[in-house]
């Protein structure tokens, strides 16, 4: 890595951009986060005001076309405004669970590698076993015995909870390596104090690591949000996400598909797009490495769960 | 019946339009024939076939095809006759002694004959508090005499239920009570015998024995429950040999399974869920095949009076003046009818478009509701405090019904919290004193008489309570009680009627402790090889007028 940090970004900008398919990714969340920035001054109707006038005697959902253009719930509410206000949840959660569990992981993880014998004997057991747990069961019950449902920082605070422990890992892999460099134990034979080997040496090197698996780690915990939303423990009504509107929709499934159909096609694209971005990050911060598509596919099939579970992730596998 | 699984699934329920609507019963002209299996999906799996304890429509579904009482409806009418009775029973002239003859011959399925000691005997282990049933200290047992002092402990039986010789029954009542005979046709006053309890030990509930045209042959719990038909039944034999309740299905896949010839009957002591009812409603095969009837229950908001800031009745007033109810039964696709008082079309004394406070043909009236606000001390300085309304979650369609009210009130500044509770915490919290200010609730009716609408959900002995009440208003006011004592004991019926149009005026027009909204139409669909299905005013299923063919 450059010391020049500018020159290192403009160098990591130009092999990014050759990678296609992440530069869509991040064409999609950009838009996506300007949307929900800005949702409440664009020209959006409210997402929880039912057109109840609107609908039909028989409270049939109206269809995507000129009054709805997405359709709308069994409500009256516009689908599409809906959309937009639920990327707010989703991303929101998205974002801060994710930030909670790398702020975690790699405190956890560098300080267990740094240290090493009892401290990295304790921690890392400790990881093992916060990674044992199951993770949707053991957020409905947490969440229950919170009684927070509603609450968005608690459910990405959970999301975090169990998300952190892979990040550790990964950041523990990195950190055993690098403390063997010749560099840092140059550092260390000059005298240099934990705390400034650990800032000044040992993170900056870190930080591709942290991009590549924060970008990844952003999906994870949107389609975990989803799915808690889903099965009835994320946000209250009449606040809209993704999830939960896929939930509500789905007994209109076959009537009103456009329900299912959409809100299930964001969280699919959301979710896809960041993998590209970090398969493209990846690339481009490593580029003796080649993407292959099927890897990103493998990646956003197998979600978070895969990627806690397995000790070799190809990021792990890769820049070790 | 307060909010059980029917209720509480009508929640995605509707209305009215009574017999406009159409056909109550999906049937075709053929004959009879007897044999072949009924499949039923179920969601959940039967709390319980004991009759002193059950109160809910999924048990009394199945109750009502393995029991009977000294009455029931006669056909699908509301008309009460003989059942194990031989006939209607002699009443005194004070309306306090009713004698009833049995019939001979009636048999319990394990052989032996139903007599008179039967009926004591199971109704005094129905009252008695050891069993935990709901009847125990309500109201409509009360009237029986000897029935404070057997819930004390003082006496070991009843006085007012008397065995006069195997075939003849006699029931004292304290005082004159004119829906008695239809609390005798409820499931509470099934015969059961006295070996088959002893027997089963502290199990009864899933080893029911009883006289009717099945008998329970397998229960898997979660699973399966299998009837079978009753050969020693006393009664006109049912067409069907067997009838599968499949356990566990939820109404979604039920009704694909419907469709696909897997299921004859989904859920059907519910209403159908609205996207099955849009859909099916619109399909060739099904459309004709969907059946309607009144479900003749109230879908009210329940106002605490004794929890701030419902103690203050110009609140409860303005309140009612806020619902958009043409809303709500838009919500559940136009299947009810608004319904500004406490009782339900087609009840004996129910008033057509009751109207007390002037509100519009939504069922609001803003600027009153403003105004009152206003004079209950509300305004921009001092701001109604958020409300939370609590109700049960069954299905999207819980949720689509509460955010439509919650979307009412923000138009006169009021914020509404939702707080969607799993069935079993809702009838925690609603039925508690002092727990739950404002709640989204629902009667059904037990029986077609008008006390039903009062008497366990209106008056200060339901108000008093503490667990598991239906008086979730904690509404009490004496002279609303003194008037249903007086109507309970009329013998002239249009009198009757009007006590009961009175207690709806003070309830509807003067102490405000409910918001009435409106009352629903039930609908249901079978499969195209059932034949004769019918929705009862009453029960929830009956399963004897049903035949099929083809299949297995």
């Amino acid at each position: 890595m450059e010391s020049d940090s500018a020159g290192s970004v403009l160098l990591l900008w130009r092999r990014f951009r050759r990678e296609r398919l992440a530069l869509v990714g991040t064409g999609f969340i950009v838009l996506l986060v300007l949307l929900a920035v800005f949702a409440p001054i664009l020209p959006l109707r409210d997402p929880n005001h039912g057109y109840y006038e609107l609908l039909p005697l028989d409270g049939r959902p109206i269809a995507p076309g000129s009054v709805f253009w997405l359709g709308s719930d069994p409500n009256g509410r516009d689908l599409f405004s809906r959309l937009i206000w639920g990327a707010r949840i989703s991303l929101f959660i998205g974002f801060i669970a994710n930030g909670m569990a790398l702020v975690v992981g790699v405190i956890v993880g560098t300080v267990a590698a740094y240290f090493g014998k009892w401290v990295d004997m304790i921690l890392m057991r400790f990881t093992d076993v916060m990674m044992a747990f199951p993770v949707l069961l053991f957020s409905i019950a947490l969440i229950a015995i919170l009684q927070r449902g509603g609450n968005v920082l608690v459910i990405a605070a959970v999301i975090a909870l169990f998300y952190w422990t892979a990040v550790a890992r990964i950041v523990r892999g990195q950190v055993l390596s690098l403390k063997e460099v010749e560099f840092i134990e140059a550092a260390r034979s000059s005298g240099g104090a934990p705390r400034h080997i650990l800032f000044r040496h040992i993170l900056p090197h870190l930080v591709p690591v942290i991009i590549v698996y924060g970008t990844i780690g952003i999906a994870t915990s949107i389609s975990t949000e989803s799915i808690l939303s889903f099965i009835g423990i994320g946000v209250q009504p009449p606040t809209s996400d993704w999830g939960k509107m896929v939930s509500d929709g789905q007994s209109y499934m076959f009537l009103a598909p456009w329900l299912v159909i959409f809100p299930g096609l964001m969280i699919l694209l959301t979710v896809l797009a960041f993998n590209l971005i970090s398969d493209g990050l990846r690339d481009a911060l490593d580029p003796r490495h080649r993407s292959l598509v099927k890897r990103v596919v493998g990646g956003f099939s197998a979600g978070g769960q895969a990627l806690v579970t397995s000790p070799r992730t190809p990021v792990e596998a890769e820049s070790a | 019946m307060r909010y059980h699984v029917r209720s509480v699934a009508a929640f995605a329920a509707g209305v009215m339009l009574l017999a406009a609507c159409g056909n109550t019963s999906s049937g075709t002209s053929d004959t009879p024939v007897s044999g072949g299996t009924l499949n039923i999906a179920m969601k959940d799996d039967f709390k319980t076939l004991d009759p002193a304890v059950a109160y809910d429509t999924d048990s009394w579904s199945v109750e009502r095809a393995i029991y009977n009482g000294l009455l029931d409806y006669q056909g699908f009418t509301t008309q009460l006759g003989p059942d194990i009775a031989a006939a209607m029973p002699t009443i005194s002239s004070d309306g306090k002694t009713y004698t009833f003859t049995l019939r001979h011959g009636v048999k319990f399925s394990n052989g032996r004959e139903v007599t008179a000691d039967d009926f004591k005997y199971s109704f005094e282990r129905m009252l008695n508090p050891k069993t935990q049933g709901p009847m125990t200290g309500g109201p409509f047992w009360g009237s029986v005499s000897g029935t404070a002092d057997f819930y004390s402990g003082k006496a070991t039986g009843i006085s007012g239920i008397k065995v006069i010789d195997p075939y003849t029954l006699e029931i004292d009542l304290d005082s004159p009570n004119q829906s008695f005979l239809n609390v005798l046709a409820m499931p509470f006053g099934f015969v059961i015998p006295k070996e088959a309890v002893t027997a089963a030990g502290t199990d009864y509930a899933h080893h029911p024995v009883g006289t009717g045209p099945f008998t329970l042959a397998t229960w898997t719990p979660g699973q399966l429950l299998v009837l079978k038909k009753n050969p020693s039944y006393f009664g006109t034999p049912a067409y069907l040999n067997e009838v599968d309740f499949q356990i566990g299905v939820d109404a979604q896949v039920g009704f694909l399974r419907m469709q696909q010839g897997q299921a004859d009957l989904v859920q059907p002591d519910i209403n159908m869920p609205s996207a099955q009812y849009i859909q099916l409603s619109t399909d060739p095969t099904f459309k004709s095949r969907i059946v309607k009837a009144p479900n003749v229950d109230i879908w009210y908001l329940g106002m605490n009076v004794n929890v701030k800031p419902f103690d203050n009745k110009l609140v409860r007033q303005a309140f009612n003046m806020v619902v958009n109810k043409a809303n709500q039964i838009k919500v559940l696709n136009g299947r009810g009818v608004i319904n500004n008082g406490i009782q339900a079309p087609p009840m004996p004394g129910f008033v057509p478009n009751y109207n007390p406070l002037g509100l519009d043909a939504k069922g609001q009236s803003l600027d009153k509701a403003k105004a009152l606000l206003t004079q209950a001390g509300y305004g921009p300085s001092h701001p109604f405090p958020a409300q939370d309304l609590v109700y049960a979650k069954v299905n999207a369609d819980s949720d689509n019904l509460a955010s439509a009210i919650q979307q009412d009130f923000q138009s006169v500044g009021i914020t509404i919290n939702l707080k969607g509770l799993s069935f079993p915490a809702f009838l925690d919290v609603t039925g508690k004193p002092n727990t739950t200010a404002l709640s989204y609730d629902g009667w059904i009716q037990d029986f077609p008489d008008p006390s039903d609408f009062i008497d366990p959900i209106l008056t200060c002995t339901a108000a008093n309570v503490t667990a598991n009440g239906g008086n979730v208003a904690f509404y009490c006011n004496k002279q609303l009680d003194t008037l249903d004592d007086q109507a309970r004991g009329d013998t002239n019926s249009a009198d009757r009627l009007k006590l009961y149009q009175q207690i709806q005026d003070i309830v509807a027009g003067q102490d405000f402790p409910w918001v009435p909204m409106y009352s629903t139409l039930e609908t249901s669909v079978s499969a195209t090889r059932v034949h004769g299905y019918q929705l009862h005013p009453v029960w929830p299923l009956v399963l004897t007028s049903i035949w099929v063919t083809g299949g297995k």
